[in-house]
């Protein structure tokens, strides 16, 4: 990042939950977080600075309860995004853990990025629309 | 000038105005020396100013802990604080070391009050570290601030500058002779190390923005996070323009000195940035016993060589 962009440009506070699943699509949030787009959106070290909480993996009955609490910890201003087809309820892995379904009660997202694993273009795309 | 105006304009100008724009170049000058030396930047990627400007219209959730106003008045204060140490250097309002030195403390006790009335327990097992690293560079510092105070004859930020406008620099005059200057290079070197730490830069300093100061900032969030933000930009600045001040020589008095000032106080940021490069490794427990003793220690030898450089 060019160093002088610190003045002008503001990036979306993103916080990250990591769910149970194969890690695939944490990485790609990662990804984008760390190295491919720190103009736009920057990782925060808590849940009460997100502007973005991004949630990925499966809600299993043991971390659907916690990742709840973190997300209520954000500000009421937060958004809310589901990246890859666990978070979303659906996908192999939810389907062989039982887990499929039942997501749209629990919270109210505002980006849906559906994937197994998401891809780093879809997802950019909403984290970009989500900051605009 | 009334106290509204007073107020108004340590807020204004150069507190926020001036001092949050420098902080934010230094801090990418640093990101930038960290990519060129170490290939990355291992505080990650830097939050804009905007982005913390932005902070200011954001929700503050309360903390919890006994006093909950403290959320709210301890960063302002240290914003503040460094406001005036930073107007009192630049001559617009008036000021003597002894000022400084207690702003600089109320500056970081600011964070300590934070830390220990934190309603997070991990927040407050953090606390005495922080009030270490405290003692670790306010005892040098004020050896420091006697020292050149002894050499130059003056108390006044003013009168320092005007010294060193005579006499020449600090660190290259031979006013009080040899033992005087020997004296003094000791003192810079102690006024680094302090640096360091007040600016939070490795090996001294306890890290900067990296939930720092002992993870206040995880705690807190909106408004009172935004000037927590600043403060720490502004004591970027403000720190080296205090050291050029003491020891080089200070701002400029003519238009085209501005010039070597500015050069002076980069060149003295990307020092202290250095050793914040190549001293990543370093345990800061072990490092910060060395600030406190080995730097009280050559604190006072500087000072008795002031003292007697002077006195004959």
């Amino acid at each position: 990042m060019n160093p002088f962009a610190l003045l002008w440009r503001r990036q979306l506070s993103v916080f990250h939950i990591r769910m149970a699943g194969c890690g695939g699509c944490g990485e790609v949030v990662d990804d984008m977080l760390r190295d491919g787009w720190p103009a736009i959106a920057l990782e925060c070290s808590s849940p009460r600075h997100a502007g973005l909480v991004v949630v990925t993996g499966c809600w299993t009955p043991e971390l659907g309860g916690a990742g709840l609490e973190v997300i209520a910890q954000a500000p009421s201003t937060r958004r809310l995004a589901l990246v890859g087809d666990c978070a979303l309820g659906r996908g192999f892995i939810a389907e062989v853990l039982g887990l499929a379904g039942g997501v749209g009660e629990r919270v109210t997202p505002d980006l849906l990025v559906p994937g197994c694993p998401v891809s780093f273009e879809s997802l950019v795309e909403g984290v970009r629309d989500v900051a605009s | 000038m009334s106290f509204i105006g007073k107020l108004a304009y340590l807020v204004l100008f150069p507190g926020l105005v001036f001092i949050a724009f420098a902080g934010t170049l230094a801090r990418g000058l640093l990101a930038g020396m960290s990519g060129a030396i170490t290939g990355g930047n291992p505080g990650g990627p830097e939050q804009s100013l905007p982005s913390i400007l932005y902070l200011l219209n954001g929700e503050c959730i309360p903390i919890g802990g006994p006093i909950q106003a403290l959320q709210w008045l301890a960063p302002a204060v240290k914003l503040l604080s460094l406001s005036w140490v930073s107007c009192a250097i630049f001559g617009f309002l008036p000021g003597d070391v002894v000022l400084v030195y207690a702003l600089l403390l109320l500056s970081s006790s600011a964070d300590l009050v934070l830390c220990f009335m934190s309603g997070n327990p991990r927040v407050r097992q953090n606390g005495w570290p922080e009030a270490v690293s405290l003692l670790g560079w306010s005892i040098p510092l004020a050896a420091v601030l006697a020292g050149v105070s002894l050499r130059t004859g003056s108390v006044s930020i003013s009168g320092l500058i005007n010294w060193q406008t005579a006499n020449g620099v600090l660190l290259g005059s031979t006013a009080g002779g040899a033992q005087a200057l020997a004296g003094s290079w000791l003192m810079f070197l102690v006024a680094l190390m302090c640096s360091l730490s007040m600016m939070r830069l490795r090996p001294f300093g306890r890290g900067y923005f990296s939930d720092a100061p002992a993870g206040i900032c995880c705690d807190i969030s909106g408004p009172p996070l935004a000037l927590l933000r600043v403060a720490e930009m502004a004591s970027f600045i403000v720190v080296p323009l205090l050291i050029v001040a003491l020891f080089l020589g200070g701002g400029a008095s003519a238009s085209y000195e501005v010039v070597f000032w500015g050069l002076k106080l980069a060149g003295l940021f990307m020092l202290l940035g250095l050793f914040d490069q190549v001293s990543a490794r370093m345990r800061a427990d072990r490092v910060l016993l060395w600030l406190v003793c080995a730097g009280s220690a050559c604190a006072v030898v500087g000072l008795v060589l002031v003292r007697s450089g002077v006195s004959r």
